[in-house]
């Protein structure tokens, strides 16, 4: 261990979508957005749970979504830095949120050369794998400019595919993209997405869930081996257990979690939504 | 080598039989091709092999021939004098105008035909052995794999029996080419198990006689060319293909006539000539056909009770149909406006401009709902056809131009459409590819299977794959009767299609569905996408919905207004 570098703190932001058993004591914290629903508004990942938010979607609310402000990026750094600490800041792709936009920006007002700042190009557990390697990387002493570099390649190894009951709320939240490509057909369709450099693209529309979930298991054999994987949701936990075992049966060995998404990508996936994310090996 | 004096004398045929074709002979001769071939486009349609509404040979051929010689008409350079030149010009006509198997393969002649012509200057016996040659084969290059039983059967017999027995004359060798097709299109029956089942004889190979009938006819200087004399006589269907709605009347529907009007004349001893005469004075586009005891009439006038009560002084009148064309152009045009509007929608809207850059797709298609439901699952252009109404080569080229991409699919959703969507590829000047979808229902599937961001190969292989896992089920009423593997078809009674093979029979929609889903495993199958036809019963819709969700628990049913002709159901089960 060198120690001719300060100790290194992990932040990313809610939509990392971590998962608390991941973090344990790794050097590692989340700055929550915050989500809208019927005139309440609540920190993505503290005072909603995704089960009651799923319940709002359900019942026909139409959430807005906000990134942190810049003064809660800088409160959040000032401390991080008080404890001594450098910082690698983590965050959802520029291209679908303004978080990254605030996070530089407080950075600028603390004028340090202390916070590195990482466009993850992705979202969710993809981004949460990262910042666990990263935050390993901490505990094993690298720097933050190591770190910092380490994640800019590691997030060419980010995988995320999906499938949607809807393209709806892509379309209302306005992170649609090219997808939009698959709207408006007069007939029932199950698009499959995914995250490419930092966007929704379009991937393959099928007729029917179960093929849906066929597909998306096809599209892990040919994506595969996975060295961290999660498989991912919204109030679709049988879908999901469905889609765990298709991979398994691709990947027998693999080390896979299941886990819902927050409230943020959720307000975009909409319910229904299962697909999975992670890290392949590097190229 | 001057050409025949076509004012000489009507019996002096001996005079002609030295003479060659130059070009305006040979337009001349084209013609009366046309013209002959009119007398039996509803017979030549009646010759189909399943009882369903399908593209109607006997139509197909006509279109394409006219589109040749319309070629002519419009040449800039006016009527050429040469008969290579006359070849060159029809020659791009039909390429460009071909319509259905038949047209293509009808095409393929023609280019065969005017490969022989290079450098001659009028058509002589020998010029005419090296176009049958070169037709024959280039007609089995065309097909992929070539049947036997088939136009392409008769014209190599003709090919061959004029290489063999060459005549001195023209007129000798087009009799010998009559004759080799006469006997070919009688034996295709043995040749073609489906044909001798059906009882019919091939239509395109019967559309090749009338071809050389009218030349050998015109040869002859027996040509009257206000009607036609088949040397044949119409096959057993005579009487009872008056009953088919044959789709004879719409290309001709544009004149100023209002009633087309199809009956057959009786008597002991029946003046077809004065009876032509008579008619020909009080009608258009007036064909008279046949011999002393039944004449088929076919004629166009606005005042159809004139035609019948002259026709009356002849003989005994019988099978009267007078079909209001006027209204039958105005739907075909309406039908196809609306799906003409319904291309200058865009697919979709699209957020960012760079996905107008990606692979183009086009599909044949007739109803506006099926239309609307290809366009929302990417369709680019529906070009306007289906199973009656087959679309041209050039057609679908202009479809795939107006879409200004570099790669295109096609989709033709018709098997009788596959052929001229390939012969669109192969001049259109981007990379074209057809994926040969036989049904709507095939092309849901493929459509569905479509990457947006796979390159054009992939997309194509994806798309052949998905096509082949939906079956195609429908639901439509015999056109006639017939047995089919011993199941008995009733003209007008329900029929079940499965994958293009009539299975089911029924006296109601409900009960024929019902056998057809039995039919078709549906075990193994998650959705049933269901079209509601122009055709069915309003209250069709709810009943089947109830008895399938109740008899077939597991499949999800989607069912939406198709607004397809003839078909009352075309159902997708995926």
């Amino acid at each position: 261990m060198t120690a001719n570098h300060r100790p290194v703190h992990i932040v990313v932001d809610s939509t990392a979508d971590l998962i608390p058993e991941w973090i344990g004591d790794l050097p590692i914290s989340a700055v929550p957005l915050t989500v809208d629903v019927d005139g309440q508004s609540f920190l993505d990942g503290i005072d909603l749970s995704t089960d009651e938010f799923v319940g709002y979607l359900r019942g026909g609310s139409i959430p807005k979504t906000s990134q942190p402000s810049i003064g809660a990026f800088q409160e959040h750094y000032q401390k991080i830095l008080d404890t001594g600490h450098d910082i690698v800041s983590i965050h959802i792709s520029p291209k679908l949120s303004g978080t990254l936009n605030s996070a530089t920006q407080a950075r600028a007002t603390l004028d340090t050369e202390a916070i590195h700042i990482v466009d993850s190009a992705t979202i969710t557990m993809a981004i949460g794998f990262m910042a666990i390697e990263a935050a390993e990387m901490a505990q094993a002493g690298k720097s933050a400019a190591e770190i910092a570099a380490y994640v800019e390649q590691r997030r060419h190894d980010t995988r995320l595919f999906a499938t949607l009951e809807t393209l709806e709320y892509l379309r209302r939240g306005g992170r649609i993209g090219r997808a939009a490509a698959m709207l408006g057909s007069a007939l029932q369709l199950k698009p499959i997405i995914r995250i490419q450099d930092g966007v929704v693209e379009p991937v393959q529309r099928v007729r029917t869930y179960k093929k849906a979930l066929q597909r998306l298991s096809a599209i892990y054999a040919e994506t595969q081996p996975f060295e961290k994987l999660a498989v991912l949701h919204l109030g679709a936990p049988d879908e999901a257990a469905l889609l765990a075992e298709r991979i398994q049966e691709v990947q027998p060995d693999v080390n896979l979690i299941t886990g819902q998404i927050g409230t943020v990508i959720g307000a975009y996936g909409g319910p229904g939504l299962v697909g999975f994310t992670g890290l392949v090996r590097s190229s | 080598m001057v050409s025949r004096n076509t004012s000489s004398d009507q019996n002096s045929t001996s005079n002609s039989l030295e003479f060659n074709w130059d070009g305006q002979e040979t337009t001349r001769a084209l013609r009366a091709v046309v013209h002959g071939f009119e007398a039996n486009v509803s017979s030549i349609n009646a010759l189909n092999v399943f009882p369903v509404p399908d593209g109607d040979t006997g139509t197909n051929m006509h279109l394409t021939l006219k589109a040749a010689i319309s070629e002519l008409d419009n040449h800039p350079d006016g009527q050429p004098e040469r008969y290579d030149e006359v070849m060159k010009v029809i020659t791009r006509g039909a390429l460009m105008g071909a319509r259905g198997n038949s047209g293509v393969i009808l095409y393929q002649i023609i280019s065969g035909l005017n490969t022989g012509a290079s450098g001659a200057e009028v058509l002589d016996s020998e010029t005419m052995v090296r176009g049958l040659n070169s037709a024959a084969e280039l007609a089995y290059k065309a097909v992929t794999n070539p049947v036997e039983g088939t136009m392409l059967t008769v014209i190599r017999e003709v090919a061959s029996a004029c290489e063999k027995h060459p005549g001195e004359t023209l007129l000798e060798t087009l009799a010998t080419a009559r004759k080799a097709a006469e006997v070919a299109v009688a034996a295709t029956p043995d040749q073609l198990p489906v044909l001798r089942q059906a009882g019919v004889v091939d239509a395109g190979g019967q559309g090749l006689l009338a071809i050389f009938t009218a030349l050998e006819q015109f040869a002859s200087d027996d040509l009257d060319t206000t009607g036609m004399t088949l040397v044949s006589d119409p096959p057993a269907s005579f009487a009872t293909d008056m009953h088919f709605l044959d789709q004879a009347e719409m290309i001709h529907g544009m004149d100023e006539f209002g009633y087309c009007i199809n009956f057959a004349v009786a008597g002991d001893d029946l003046e077809s000539s004065g009876l032509r005469a008579a008619l020909d004075a009080l009608g258009q586009s007036t064909v008279v056909v046949g011999d002393a005891t039944m004449c088929k009439v076919h004629t166009h006038s606005n005042r159809p009770g004139l035609i019948l009560e002259a026709a009356l002084m002849f003989g005994d009148i019988h099978n009267v149909r007078i079909d209001n064309m006027r209204s039958q152009t105005e739907q075909l045009l309406s039908e196809r406006h609306a799906v003409a509007d319904g291309r200058k929608e865009p697919a979709a809207p699209t957020g960012d401009p760079e996905s107008a850059l990606g692979i183009g797709i086009v599909a044949v298609a007739a109803g506006d709902g099926v239309s609307e439901a290809l366009t929302g699952l990417g369709a680019d252009v529906i070009v306007a056809g289906g199973a009656t109404m087959n679309p041209s080569t050039g057609e679908i080229r202009d479809a795939i131009a107006s879409l200004n991409r570099e790669q295109v699919i096609v989709l033709p959703n018709d098997s009788n459409i596959i052929a001229s969507a390939r012969q669109a590829a192969e001049l259109s000047d981007v990379d074209v590819r057809v994926v040969p979808t036989r049904s709507i229902q095939q092309c849901i599937g493929a459509l569905t299977a479509f990457n947006f961001d796979a390159a054009l190969d992939d997309n194509v292989a994806a798309m052949e794959a998905a096509a082949g896992d939906v079956r195609a089920l429908a639901v439509t009423r015999a056109q006639r009767d017939a047995v089919i593997d011993g199941l008995e078809f009733r003209t007008g009674e329900f029929m079940g299609v499965l994958d293009g093979k009539p299975c089911v029979s029924g006296s109601d929609a409900v009960s024929t569905v019902r056998h057809l889903f039995q039919n078709a495993s549906v075990q193994n199958h998650e959705l049933a996408t269901i079209f509601i036809g122009d055709s069915a019963d309003e209250t069709l819709e709810e009943t089947i919905v109830e008895l399938l969700e109740q008899e077939f628990p597991d499949l999800e049913f989607e069912v939406t207004t198709g607004n397809q002709p003839h078909y009352d159901l075309l159902i997708a089960l995926e």
